[in-house]
């Protein structure tokens, strides 16, 4: 498996309530240690729906600033993408099913915090 | 949770790859994952060369094709250029650094292929530029 296979895949929940597409996937170093890299990059969680072109834009996750304007509206967007633990996630034919209803998945925002505008 | 945290589009996906004297030498255009018995889900390997964007992007198939002319093509004894695992990279930051010489990776191998088939057949060719 690639990781262009997860990135844009479609993920529903517990129920069958579309939750959007995979927008990007968190990974934290505490992986299998592999000689001359260290502790591995593992799968933690997917990034799921949000706001499209401003998630790459890093407001939210990347702690990128200005200008403001965009910032406020970047952050809004990408504050709106759910997180989506791979332990509560199962490979279906279709893209991914969250073990979870969707109110149970926390928002973005809710593990980063909204940034201040300034 | 422990370890550092980064997001693979954000963080690594289309970033440069530098080889062990500096050179710039591709850019990551997929990552391998590999799965452990228990369940744990790992990125194994950065993929970066011809058909590595192509497949990234939908066409599998054209993807996976150059992937396997291009290893054909440059003769080399590794089963799979475009894969460099993830024990050969040294460092992530704003550019990622691997310690892998540029010549030995796919993303060189179609400036290579053309140095070798057709500039080196123009007359005059074979010197140095500044001589």
């Amino acid at each position: 498996m690639q990781i262009s296979d997860v990135i844009g895949a479609a993920v529903v929940d517990v129920d069958g309530v579309a939750l959007g597409e995979v927008a990007d996937v968190r990974l934290v170093q505490d992986g299998p240690f592999v000689e001359g890299f260290g502790n591995t990059l593992r799968v933690d969680a997917l990034v799921v729906g949000g706001g499209g072109i401003a998630e790459r834009l890093g407001y939210v996750r990347g702690g990128v600033r200005g200008p403001w304007l965009l910032r406020v509206l970047a952050s809004a967007l990408e504050g709106r993408a759910r997180i989506v633990p791979w332990s509560d996630v199962t490979p279906t034919d279709e893209g991914f099913t969250a073990n979870r209803p969707r109110a149970e998945l926390r928002l973005l925002r809710d593990e980063y915090g909204d940034t201040p505008a300034r | 949770m422990t370890g550092r945290e980064l997001y693979a589009g954000l963080h690594l996906l289309d970033r440069q790859l530098i080889d062990r004297d500096g050179r710039l030498c591709g850019n990551v255009d997929d990552l391998e994952l590999t799965s452990t018995p228990d369940g744990t889900v790992y990125v194994s390997a950065v993929i970066s060369g011809p058909g590595a964007l192509w497949y990234r992007l939908g066409r599998h198939r054209i993807g996976g094709w150059l992937r396997w002319r291009v290893a054909a093509a440059m003769g080399t004894e590794k089963p799979d250029p475009v894969r460099i695992p993830i024990g050969k990279v040294s460092e992530i930051a704003s550019a990622l650094t691997i310690t892998v010489d540029q010549p030995d990776l796919a993303s060189s191998a179609a400036e290579r292929w053309v140095r070798d088939h057709i500039i080196g057949h123009i007359p005059g060719s074979r010197h140095d530029a500044d001589q």
